[in-house]
């Protein structure tokens, strides 16, 4: 019968086992920590760019967006998430008339983030940003209006 | 395209014995469906688990009002709680299932709901705020001589309520999600087990119905959260191959390279859970440090940590980021040597070893007939994996092995997936340098119509064999789409090895198997 | 007398999110003066309470799995205090309800709501808690938990950065600070609880519509 399987062996064995797990953890005791000090490090903290944490529209300095209304990122929603108001406004010189964006309300409670409204439109004028301190103590306000 | 073969009831159960004993051992899918005038039925997808040859065999009655199909869970024991579903779905009775009960829907649930015909109304299943009734008995149906079919309810009682009942309950830490095990206990030995599912069932194929095909893809992530780049993976290749369409090389490449991470975080996921559950909670932290490290990597490509929405139909959402690559191999080498770790904390621990060794032992035979694909089947000795079987993507093309242990207990369903890890560490190895160029991205018409006909596609998931079927009528929404659970066989199978096991036990063959509960609900 | 504010370290009060409904709920619970010594013990208490919230050990999905990262060492929830999670609701402070509730988990998630002991809160973490979030439009899905009990803090996202939900813990904590301890009644707690109106904000599709004409 080999060593290991006597009585003495299998204590033996037993107690090398353990005292090895140990002296793993003994030497974790002197490495480097990974805990990120969240929100001590706010104004050095780097998230990645492709981080979806709400939807935006953005707008340049004299306050226009791309939209143009066409109401495909409603269509394309799955759940109900993106909800256009428009109106029709008739153009002076050309007599045409074309849609206009009134409002644009995005549910952040309901959104899931799936990218199909972004990759829908046909302008570019939505798109995500990494902002992620969201939480709120009311649901009325998590229903954002995007446009100015 | 799938080529299905429809038999009459009469000559099903005969069919179907004849096909098991020419050596069909492996029941992979079992679909419901309801194909309006033309009746209600079920398609069966076989596999020979030595040839890997496939067979699909579908059945159908023209009775709406009392279906009823012949069962065929005494030739493969998985078929017991696929029977289960159908019937909850669809309300089709199996003649001779000896257990059958709602599967995922309460009892008091009125109506089938994955019927076309079925009303979603709030009236007739409102929120109901009462705990559920407990069922003493079971119900078995038979054909009467006169061809009506009976109910039998009687003694199949399911727990012996003379013996000592115990609830572990949808709210417990251990028990991996909302999972609810009902047990029969003598003294601290479990006599029977009976789980109730279906926690957290979404609706999740009733939903797929009403929408498009891109809007599909985004409830795959959510199915098994674990494997859901391979989740995609599946349905992309499902659709990609009945449209025709054809993705290029690099693509090919990034899918693989992006399955293999999302395979090691998964591992280690389930290393560290079941080190949590058995109370050692550094285990615990040390696989969680190492899979943060992965998440970094796949947060800068794809956008999240969890549910990435990486892969679209036609390629990938966006392009891999300069600094991939090198990030990647520092990972790797990295992983190489912190893989010891684990070993010495935990698996060559005296005390994991004598609670885990021996424990909750699956037979090799017994997995094929449960279907329990994944690190479970292949710690039983059954090389039942997909990217071997059946390759797809760049798995033909690079060398890897496949781990087998033949032992079947808890401490062998560990090892193999801590070896896998060192396995999906050597095929990105071979893939990471050589990403050729191309497009990231082939362009599709923004409406995407399959054509006619039924298709299916399978991946090798973290868990198990994750399949995908499609049947499509032309539209752009999909007429049936059925997800294959990985997780379902392993609760079939956990009925049957839970058995005459001490409580602690059972712990222990529940973080082993490795089953994630959305998976199974759907 | 000038309104009492509460203050968490390194990050100022201009910068979190929605201060009125805050400032709303401070000036509803001091419409009462306060002695100065039991006002100066309610601090003392309310410090204590803010930095040790234990929750319950309750994640149903996909959250749960973020749930568990924020426990792990990289965004380490017991810095705050939060230092263990009870597995017993009667042992527990908070509920962080991580993930879909479905009709089948609705009675146990109510069950359990009402087996914690006062004072007790409950965070909804996810697009599921919130609104049913990607399966708004199931037959088995419960659109919301606030639809069966009363909701403190919601924190969005599918599934929220564990920053996130740090975040959202920090919105409690300034929840618990203006809190009077001692008499009085801090928020309305009725037995059976159900909204006045449900919020639906927008339906699912069931046809494809264009943008609403003014």
């Amino acid at each position: 019968m080999s060593f290991k399987n006597t009585y003495i062996g299998t204590i033996v064995y037993a107690v090398k086992s353990l005292a090895t797990g140990m002296k793993v953890t003994l030497c974790e005791f002197f490495t480097r920590k990974v805990t990120e000090h969240y929100p001590e490090n706010r104004k050095t903290l780097k998230i990645s760019d492709r981080h979806r944490g709400v939807l935006v529209m953005p707008h340049d300095d004299e306050g226009n967006n791309k939209c143009i209304a066409c109401g495909l990122c409603q269509m394309t929603c799955p759940n109900g998430t993106i909800s256009i108001t428009t109106k029709s406004v008739t153009d002076e010189e050309t007599g045409k008339s074309k849609k206009v964006l009134v409002e644009y309300n995005y549910d952040l409670g309901a959104c899931m983030f799936c990218q199909l409204c972004v990759n829908a439109c046909p302008k570019g004028a939505i798109e995500f940003s990494n902002e992620f301190e969201n939480a709120v103590f009311d649901r009325k306000k998590l229903v954002l209006k995007l446009n100015k | 395209m799938m080529e299905v073969t429809f038999v009459e009831i009469e000559e099903f159960r005969s069919t179907m014995i004849h096909l098991h004993r020419k050596g069909m051992d492996f029941l992979r899918e079992m679909i419901g469906m309801d194909w309006n005038e033309e009746g209600l039925g079920a398609i069966y997808i076989l596999e020979n688990s030595d040839t890997h040859e496939c067979t699909e065999i579908a059945v159908r009655t023209t009775d709406r009002e009392n279906p009823e199909l012949p069962s065929v869970s005494d030739l493969w024991m998985v078929a017991e709680f696929y029977e289960r579903e159908v019937f909850d779905f669809y309300g089709i009775r199996f003649t001779g299932h000896h257990d059958l009960r709602r599967l995922f829907l309460r009892k008091d649930w009125v109506g089938h709901p994955l019927r076309k015909d079925y009303d979603t109304s709030e009236e007739i299943n409102p929120i109901r705020m009462e705990s559920e009734p407990v069922e003493e008995f079971s119900r078995e149906y038979d054909i009467k001589d006169d061809k009506e079919l009976a109910e039998k309810v009687e003694k199949l009682k399911i727990l012996h309520y003379d013996q000592y009942t115990v609830n572990i309950g949808p709210q417990h830490p251990a028990t991996h999600g909302v999972l609810h095990f009902h047990l029969s206990l003598e003294g601290e030995e479990v006599r029977k087990v009976d789980i109730h599912c279906g926690y957290i069932h979404r609706g999740i194929e009733k939903l797929c119905e009403s929408r498009t095909y891109p809007q599909t893809l985004a409830f795959t992530d959510r199915l098994d959260y674990l494997s859901a780049h391979q989740n995609r993976h599946a349905l992309c290749m499902c659709i990609e191959n009945a449209m025709g369409l054809e993705v290029t090389e690099r693509v090919q490449y990034i899918r693989t390279i992006m399955d293999e991470l999302q395979r090691i975080d998964s591992h280690l996921l389930m290393y560290s859970c079941m080190a949590m559950d058995m109370g050692a909670i550094t285990g615990f932290i040390y696989g969680f440090r190492e899979r943060e490290k992965i998440l970094d990597i796949m947060e800068e490509v794809t956008g999240g940590r969890l549910i990435q929405n990486y892969n679209v139909i036609g390629g990938v959402q966006a392009d891999i980021t300069p600094g991939f690559a090198q990030k990647v191999k520092e990972y790797c080498n990295d992983q190489k040597k912190r893989i010891r770790e684990y070993y010495d904390v935990f698996v060559n621990n005296v005390i994991f070893t004598n609670r885990a060794k021996g424990v909750g032992v699956l037979t090799r035979n017994d997995a094929i007939s449960f279907g329990a694909t994944g690190g479970t089947g292949r710690a039983s000795g059954w090389a039942c994996d997909v990217r071997k079987r059946h390759p797809y993507a760049m798995y033909g093309k690079v060398d890897f092995k496949e781990i087998i242990h033949t032992g079947g207990d808890s401490y062998d369903r560990l090892l193999v997936r801590l070896e896998e890890i060192m396995q999906s560490i050597h095929i990105i190895e071979q893939l990471i340098d050589n990403i050729p160029e191309g497009d990231f991205r082939t362009k599709t018409k923004p409406i995407i119509k399959l054509p006619e006909g039924r298709f299916t596609a399978s991946v090798e998931g973290s868990r198990g064999e994750f399949g995908v079927f499609i049947e499509s009528r032309g539209d752009k929404t999909p007429y049936r789409m059925k997800f294959r659970p990985t997780g379902l066989p392993l609760i079939a199978a956990a009925h049957k090895i839970m058995k005459g096991c001490k409580i602690a036990d059972l712990i222990t063959i529940g973080a082993s198997l490795d089953y994630v509960i959305p998976d199974i609900d759907r | 007398m000038e309104m009492k504010k509460p203050v968490i370290k390194s990050i100022p009060y201009e910068e979190f999110k929605d201060n009125e409904t805050l400032e709303a709920l401070i000036a509803e619970i001091n419409k009462e003066r306060t002695n100065v010594v039991l006002g100066r013990l309610d601090d003392l208490i309310n410090w204590g309470r803010s930095n040790s919230l234990w929750s319950l050990t309750f994640a149903t999905s996909c959250c749960g799995i973020e749930f568990m990262s924020v426990g792990a060492s990289r965004y380490d929830f017991a810095r705050f205090g939060f230092e263990v999670t009870r597995n017993s609701p009667r042992q527990a402070d908070l509920i962080m309800c991580a993930g879909t509730i479905t009709h089948k988990m609705a009675p146990v998630l109510k069950r359990l709501y009402d087996q914690m002991a006062e004072p007790k809160y409950v965070v909804a973490v996810g697009g599921c808690a919130i609104s049913g979030g990607p399966f708004k439009g199931s037959y088995h899905v419960l659109n919301g938990i606030d639809k069966i009990i009363p909701v403190d803090v919601y924190i969005p996202g599918c599934p929220p950065r564990p920053e996130a939900i740090l975040y959202g813990m920090m919105q409690l904590q300034r929840k618990v600070k203006v809190e009077k301890f001692f008499g009085g009644k801090n928020k309305h707690q009725q037995k059976g609880y159900m909204p006045d109106e449900p919020i639906i904000v927008t339906n699912c599709p069931t046809e494809q519509t264009n943008g609403k004409d003014e």
